[in-house]
């Protein structure tokens, strides 16, 4: 490194709180066994993270989210779990066996905890038709001409932001999904990410790889395994939908009331090809979590149905991008989330039409229900337009429980606080009902109305 | 006889301005009250005080149902007794679909009580038998039961709901506000028929309207006339009739210029 950076490097308190190193780097390469490409990747992204200044709120994406508070020192890297390698589903903590749903089929399950893959199957009858699907080491070593070609490529690369670098450089342990050429699997991939234990890191990094007119439905939990003790997850999920091809991918945000939570996830569609989001993001302290939707084929879409449900003192921040490169491409989001208490909640939603992307449909909208005067939402949706033929609009609303719909129901004899309940899950219902799958809705729809209490 | 309903002296102001200004009316079961009166006489103001709506202020009174003044409770528990409003504008709700709404009003209404004390919810198949009959009977499509809680419906269609719900909660006391509002003869005609069905000697109805058109289809045994916060003058069937003929203004400038205050 120069001298001249080093006299001019800021103050990085991640950095410099010692948590991660380029030691770390350089003993998970030899420990993995990894090749020169990866090791090498690896490397340049650490230097990408060390010469990229920590977010602050002087940048317009982190004006509303304040890490300047966050004590990195307070976690370590490679901290132990309790959670023991196993072939059996029953051996597996309650709370990951409940979000694998084991009575139900999946074509696959893994389970990662502080970063050691614990449990994974393959269904025989996909594994026969090409699917890959294991954890991304793994992967580097069975497949290491895919895994190359896509991982922090054009999604996330390491220039993406800070914490994409970090992701790049120090991502420990991840998931692997490749479909071939016109496969098309029915039943979902089941993932659980699981932080155990006070202080541990997860560094998760999902690569998704849909070759043409395959499809798949991929569902990631996110769990820690007791409510207390601070955590620091740093993720990043890359989906590569090739011509044709359909990826649903499902998110069970869970994580316990201290942890900190940074993703980066990113989608990228050729021609005619479909990515679904389908989000609930009900746990964590602090979050940050860009979904970033490129539709750079023609006539490319995506699709985002997201619910989140805050309380106490969550602070939860949802960016959204929605970049129509291709001609005729389609997108459509809507996110919908109640606040309790004196959580608070960030929306930026950005739809930008590029010059290319005529005939272009774009619909993006975040409603969001106050529960309590405590509680804060702000809501910034926004178009950037280069093209003249297209239609494009973008909504947010703010409020409270619309009283006279509680009376509505109390005059038909509904106590006051199933009304209410009936009311916030009226609210969820409106992207619920845009949910294809069953298992997915009353999955979400569970979780929501866990949280919503008496 | 017992009474089905007695309003005392009801005094309700909206907003600190008083729009009821001592409203009595008695009404036995088996009866069917007609409330007519011109636009801002108190009308809707005593139906939506008798249902509890938070913004309709109790200023004096007392409302007595089956031995418990009505105003000492909250919109559910008065629903729980047995008082039913078909609401003259019912309001939409988003995400709720009718199936889940009518099924849970029904269990808090109509649930029979275990012996834990909470209410038992009736079986799902069962529910959807009885509800599937009370359509049929308003003529309303299957389709209905899946739609959100009269979001999009039509007039007519969001009438019928609200019938469909007092034929399913079979109250003790209906009050109708102004439910001919916005219905063409057909749509009418079938909501009175659904009302019909349900008069019986145990049930009384308070039919509050602008227009005695509605009276034709749903007979009333008594008519009163409202002006100004209070009942003016009360008869039976043919006051409806005079009202018709002579209007609103004539009967009303007869009356207090007579000095003539009402019941």
């Amino acid at each position: 490194m120069s001298v001249a950076l080093t006299n001019t490097k800021q103050k990085d308190a991640l950095l410099d709180a010692g948590v991660f190193s380029r030691a770390d780097v350089e003993t998970l390469s030899a420990r993995l066994n990894e090749p020169d490409w990866l090791k090498s990747m690896r490397q340049t992204a650490w230097t990408v993270f060390e010469e990229t200044p920590m977010p602050t709120t002087s940048d317009e994406a982190w004006r509303r989210t304040n890490i300047k508070k966050v004590k990195w020192n307070k976690f370590a890297l490679n901290g132990s779990s309790s959670v023991k390698a196993t072939q059996a589903l029953a051996d597996l903590p309650e709370a990951v066996q409940s979000a694998l749903e084991g009575d139900y089929p999946a074509s696959g399950r893994l389970v990662i905890a502080n970063n050691q893959v614990v449990y994974l199957e393959i269904s025989e009858a996909v594994a026969s038709q090409g699917v890959i699907f294991t954890d991304l080491s793994t992967a580097v070593a069975e497949h290491p001409e895919l895994v190359q070609k896509y991982l922090a490529s054009e999604a996330v690369p390491p220039s993406n932001s800070k914490f994409a670098a970090l992701s790049s450089a120090l991502w420990q342990a991840g998931v692997f999904l490749y479909l071939p050429k016109g496969v098309e699997v029915e039943e979902p991939f089941q993932v659980a990410y699981v932080l155990d234990g006070p202080g541990s890191v997860s560094l998760p990094r999902t690569l998704i790889v849909g070759d043409q007119s395959s499809s798949a439905t991929i569902i990631e939990e996110e769990i820690s395994l007791s409510e207390h003790g601070q955590g620091l997850n740093v993720g990043v999920v890359e989906i590569y939908a090739n011509a044709d091809s359909q990826i649903r991918y499902v998110e069970v945000q869970r994580w316990g009331e201290d942890v900190y939570n940074f993703n980066v996830k990113r989608s990228v569609g050729q021609n005619d090809s479909n990515v679904i989001w389908e989000t609930g993001q009900l746990g964590g302290r602090l979050t940050k979590t860009y979904f970033d939707s490129l539709l750079p084929g023609n006539g490319a879409s995506m699709d985002f149905n997201g619910v989140y449900f805050l309380q106490g003192k969550q602070h939860l921040d949802t960016d959204c991008l929605i970049r129509h490169t291709g001609l005729y491409t389609n997108g459509d989001l809507l996110l919908h989330g109640a606040l309790k208490d004196s959580s608070r909640s960030v929306f930026t939603g950005l739809i930008k039409i590029d010059p290319t992307g005529q005939q272009t449909n774009s619909y993006l909208k975040n409603e969001n229900l106050l529960l309590d005067d405590t509680a804060r939402a702000d809501s910034i949706p926004s178009l950037e337009i280069d093209a003249n033929d297209v239609r494009a609009s973008h909504g947010a609303t703010i409020g409270k429980i619309v009283e006279e719909y509680v009376f509505y129901l109390m005059s038909r004899g509904i106590p006051r606080n199933t009304a209410v309940r009936m009311v916030v899950e009226g609210f969820f219902y409106k992207v619920f009902d845009r949910m294809y799958n069953k298992r997915v809705k009353e999955k979400l729809f569970e979780a929501v109305s866990a949280k919503i209490g008496d | 006889m017992s009474t089905s309903l007695s309003i005392k002296d009801l005094q309700v102001s909206i907003d600190d301005k008083l729009i009821l200004k001592g409203l009595n009316l008695e009404v036995k079961p088996g009866e069917v009250h007609a409330i007519m009166g011109p636009n801002g006489s108190g009308k809707s103001t005593t139906a939506y005080a008798l249902a509890g709506h938070p913004a309709y202020e109790v200023e004096g009174g007392e409302v007595w149902m089956d031995g418990v003044n009505l105003l000492e409770l909250s919109p559910d528990e008065r629903a729980q007794m047995g008082l039913f409003l078909c609401f003259q504008y019912p309001t939409a709700i988003p995400g709720i679909s009718m199936a889940n709404f009518l099924r849970t009003s029904y269990n808090a209404v109509k649930g029979e009580e275990g012996e834990d004390g909470k209410k038992k919810p009736i079986p799902i198949a069962e529910f959807r038998k009885k509800l599937l009959e009370k359509m049929d009977l308003l003529k309303m499509d299957k389709s209905f039961a899946r739609r959100y809680l009269n979001e999009g419906f039509s007039g007519g269609e969001k009438k019928r709901a609200e019938i469909l719900q007092m034929t399913l909660l079979e109250p003790k006391v209906a009050i109708l506000d102004e439910t001919d509002s916005g219905l063409d003869i057909d749509a009418l005609r079938i909501v009175s028929e659904g009302v019909n069905s349900m008069l019986s000697s145990e049930r009384a109805f308070i039919v509050i309207t602008h227009y005695q058109r509605i009276l034709d289809y749903i007979k009333p045994d008594y008519v009163h006339i409202m002006y100004d916060g209070q009942i003016i003058l009360s008869g039976g069937p043919e006051l409806a009739l005079r009202l018709e003929e002579e209007g609103y203004d004539n009967i009303v400038k007869s009356i207090t210029q007579n000095g003539n205050g009402g019941n």
